[in-house]
């Protein structure tokens, strides 16, 4: 697991090498090993700094996500998140200098623990990636990622840093100016701009590198310090309550909604640890940071997130698990996608205005609205696109409007009963592929697990029971299919979790 | 329950709300205390029998912070013995101190309170207090939160008010003003304000500008467009109200209420100690209310409260004579008018805040003694004073001469 070494230098090596696996991850088991190793380091008076490198090509990828999708109860799980944060706190609060080596990428609680050294140098790999992709995944970083990062180079520089994952790039420029920082993950040089690491060396002479940074250390005779910990730090650029850090606040919660239509919990509650967190000190915004994290451990959207991307929705968003042909992936594409235009016409012809219809679909999650003209290619290209004259000042003529919320009840659940459907008729065969295939087909919001994840995260009870209601309204379009009885009669699930 | 009645209202003239503004020279604490002093001395008050003074503050921050009404009273030198209380309703928290100042008296707890306002926005900007509203990412999260401008827009937007329609507004409320000045109606209410020497800093409201035509104001940009569109507000309030296909952004310098500095102090009393001072009563307290209302529109509230106080007064919008409804934005009047059915002609009679500005804090006190001055000059019975409010409020108060 970990290969621990102390050198006659007085130079404790710890490195990361999980057996019969190409990445170094957290899980129970290493990051139990780690913690042994760090409380050895620093109760061996004959060890004088720490080194912390990996054995693999990169340094640690992140968080198992095996061990995220099963949850756990809040307590437990806050609990556990503590032991952890105690644990690098006494690591940089220990008075013997740490380094990191980080050979290649360190992503998310890989970076988090890097963070915690007191010196960070990376190799010059172009491959090399920093950053948090926490959110991506429907989750904040949970090892002071919130916290350290702002402290180190100021809340304006983190936001696109811990929050760009689920944006893209660029989108919070009008908040914090267009910066080094493009896309989610950076680069060793853009990392070292914004101050998340300290050095860059040339691949091979990272480790050579923080071992003199040490040795340094050591005969300098300074005791170690973060920034955060030192005497009269101030947080660069201010912190939240000062008048840049309420506009930029203000800016940034207008922002987070125009993007998410507040259907993503992770960056809103990344937004409050920084904000909370950072009018505390470092111990009491960890805090903070773990009671956010544990909600969005246990929640919907990032259970159904993680699991979307455990079947195999890799980092380039390209599928790799579908079994079935594209055929009939074109199949249920247009049957499903088809459903949900057909409703936005079905509401159309109900009378409700086209503005409000189309702003439910977005609403919604999905990246256009019904009746939108839909740029794609493809099989979306294919489907019969209605033309809807401009609306005009459409809010001012008496129109039905049976709420924004039935609207997307309607939208969202006519999806899930033709997945369904398709899944009965065999169009395709596993509830996994007609998720994944909805989310990267179509765009349907990865939140809500796909068109079957959203049948499992209601419930197949509650599913049935909306759907019998909308059929009783609407007509048997909205009847569940046989087979969801019989799945709720046995109770049965979709998936595990 | 007691009576609770009006003996005299003051304000400070308006001064604009930036560097270089008449007022921008004298720190809020002069503002109220110039106010004090005047009801104390038209009224030869002997203020150890002040129960309290009230005063509304919108960002109780820096010089205007902790507890301005007490350090103004004192500054002003009121007997130590009267004590002060700072609130705040947002932009009605003028109106609010009052309507607290009056309750002191109906709950037969107080005999003679000062209630008013100050603010002094070139001093202490506007939003200088932060807040959990807009900056909390939960909070903001929760209630949609849209500045207020935007809120503006949306009405316009939703209820068909066209640029040309709020410019029109505009128009009228600035003709009005510079009528209601040249004939003196203010002239009973305004306080000069003197620097420590007797010379005057400001004495007349210098937001103004009569001369303006539809034409000027058809030249000024959106104020709220960018606001709403690079800040991505006009999508969070469009997420609040899916119906409305776009925001039509009509509200600009020239249609919104100035940003001014200035104060306010009305002196409320019991029957009784009107009788031991000596003072005539102007017009008795109704009745007042406030209500919350949808906090992302924000600025429809004043229809909801001038009902609410109606009813508890036992009247109806007909029965009130004169109107004062704080021109935050020209489609916050036009939507009172529409919603109670409310002739221009009974409203704002004076001009308002688009011509003289909007001393938050204190302009609630302030349009409560502009109405009592013309429906005395009038020679009417009732009126009705309403603000827009923050976060979803409003505020009304519904007095009646003797
Ligand atoms: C609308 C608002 C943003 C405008 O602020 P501002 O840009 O500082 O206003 P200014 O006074 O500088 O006026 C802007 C321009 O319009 C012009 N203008 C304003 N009123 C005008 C008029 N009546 N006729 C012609 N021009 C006018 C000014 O000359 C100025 O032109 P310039 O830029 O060429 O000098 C501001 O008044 C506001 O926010 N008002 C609402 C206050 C508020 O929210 N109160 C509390 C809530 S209700």
């Amino acid at each position: 697991m970990l290969n621990y070494s102390v050198g006659s230098d007085g130079i404790a090596s710890i490195e990361w090498d999980m057996p019969g696996q190409a990445q170094n991850l957290l899980n129970d088991a290493s990051m139990t090993a780690f913690a042994k190793a760090i409380r050895d380091a620093l109760a061996d008076p004959s060890v004088k700094g720490i080194l912390i490198t990996s054995a693999k090509n990169d340094f640690i990828a992140g968080g198992d996500l095996e061990v995220l999708m099963q949850g756990g109860e809040a307590q437990t799980l806050f609990d556990g998140t503590l032991r952890w944060h105690k644990l690098l706190r006494a690591m940089e609060t220990g008075g013997k200098p740490v380094a990191a080596a980080l050979n290649g990428s360190a992503l998310g609680g890989g970076m988090e623990l890097a963070l915690a050294c007191h010196y960070r140098v990376a190799a010059d790999h172009p491959q090399a990636r920093f950053g948090f992709p926490e959110v991506t995944l429907g989750l904040s970083p949970g090892a002071g990622g919130t916290q350290r990062v702002p402290r180190l180079m100021g809340i304006q520089a983190s936001l696109p840093l811990l929050l760009a994952p689920v944006f893209g790039s660029g989108v919070l420029a009008p908040v914090v100016g267009s910066g080094v920082l493009e896309g989610q993950r950076i680069g060793a040089s853009a990392a070292l701009t914004v101050k998340l690491i300290h050095a860059v060396v040339p691949p091979g002479e990272e480790r050579s590198a923080a071992r003199n940074w040490l040795i340094a250390s050591i005969h300098g005779g300074v005791k170690p310090q973060q920034p955060w910990d030192s005497r009269g730090y101030k947080i660069p650029g201010g912190g939240p309550m000062t008048p840049a850090g309420i506009q930029l606040f203000t800016g940034a919660n207008a922002m987070l909604r125009e993007k998410t239509y507040g259907n993503y919990p992770a960056p809103r509650h990344i937004l409050s640890c920084i904000f909370e967190g950072l009018q505390t000190d470092i111990d009491t915004g960890l805090k903070i940071e773990a009671r956010y994290f544990v909600n969005l451990v246990m929640s919907p959207e990032a259970r159904n997130m993680i699991r979307v991307r455990h079947f195999g929705i890799n980092e380039a968003d390209t599928p790799v698990a579908i079994n079935d042909s594209n055929v009939s992936r074109d199949v249920y594409t247009k049957r499903v996608f088809g459903a949900y235009l057909a409703e936005g016409m079905a509401l159309l012809a109900e009378g409700v205005a086209p503005a409000l219809i189309d702003k439910a679909g977005l609403i919604a999650g999905m990246p256009a609205g019904p009746l939108a003209p839909v740029v794609g290619s493809g099989v979306l290209a294919l489907t019969n696109k209605p033309s809807i004259e401009p609306a005009g000042k459409i809010a001012r003529q008496a129109q039905a409007d049976p709420g924004v919320e039935r609207i997307i009840e309607r939208l969202i659940l006519i999806q899930s009963l033709e997945a369904a459907r398709c899944l009965a008729e065999k169009v395709l065969t596993r509830p996994q592929d007609a998720d994944v295939s909805a989310i990267l087909d179509w765009g349907y919001p990865p939140f809500r697990g796909g068109p079957i994840g959203w049948i499992h995260t209601l419930g197949i009870g509650k599913f049935i029971a909306d759907s019998q209601r909308l059929a009783a309204q609407h007509g048997p379009r909205f009847a569940p299919p046989q087979f969801l009885h019989d799945m709720a009669a046995k109770e049965e699930r979709f998936y595990p979790a | 329950m007691a009576e609770a009645y009006i003996y005299d209202a003051v304000r400070t003239p308006r001064g604009k709300g930036r560097q270089g503004g008449g007022l921008n020279q004298a720190t809020p604490i002069h503002l109220a205390a110039t106010v004090l002093r005047a009801l104390r001395e038209r009224n030869r008050l002997d203020t150890s029998l002040v129960d309290d003074v009230v005063l509304g503050c919108v960002e109780p921050v820096a010089e205007q912070g902790a507890d301005i009404a007490r350090v103004a009273a004192l500054y002003a030198d009121y007997a130590v013995t009267a004590p002060g209380v700072t609130v705040s309703r947002f932009c009605a928290s003028g109106l609010e101190a009052c309507n607290q100042a009056a309750a002191q008296i109906m709950a037969g707890q107080a005999e003679l309170v000062v209630g008013g306002g100050v603010e002094s926005m070139s001093r202490v900007p506007m939003f200088s207090s932060g807040g959990a509203w807009p900056t909390d990412p939960q909070v903001a999260h929760k209630t949609y939160f849209t500045p207020q401008g935007i809120s503006a827009d949306l009405i316009a937007t939703k209820w068909g008010y066209a640029r040309s329609d709020v410019d029109g507004y505009a128009i009228e409320s600035q003709r009005r003003a510079k009528h209601a000045w040249d004939n003196a109606y203010f002239r009973h209410a305004i306080v000069p304000v003197l620097d420590i020497n007797g010379l005057v800093m400001l004495a007349h409201d210098e937001h103004m500008r009569p001369q303006t035509t539809l034409d000027d104001l058809a030249a000024l940009k959106p104020a709220f467009q960018e606001q709403g569109e690079k800040y991505g507000f006009d999508s969070v309030i469009l997420q609040r109200y899916p119906e409305v296909e776009r925001i039509e952004h009509v509200h600009h310098a020239g249609n919104s209420s100035g940003i001014v500095d200035g104060a306010a102090a009305v002196l409320f009393g019991s029957a009784a100690m009107g009788k031991k001072l000596g003072l005539k009563p102007r017009a008795r307290i109704r009745s007042f209310a406030s209500i919350g209302s949808e906090p992302a529109i924000m600025l429809t509230g004043p229809s909801y409260a001038a009902e609410k106080a109606l009813q508890r007064a036992g009247m109806s919008v007909k029965d009130i004579d004169l109107f004062e409804l704080n021109e935050a934005f020209a489609a916050v009047v036009l939507r009172f008018m529409q919603v109670l059915e409310i002739s221009h002609e009974r409203i704002n009679v004076n001009g308002g805040a688009i011509a003289m500005g909007h001393p938050l804090g204190a302009t609630g006190a302030m349009i409560l003694g502009t109405l009592l001055d013309e429906l005395e000059r009038r020679d009417l019975a009732t009126g009705l004073v309403t603000l827009c409010v923050g976060a979803g409020m409003g505020t009304a108060t519904v007095i009646e001469r003797l």
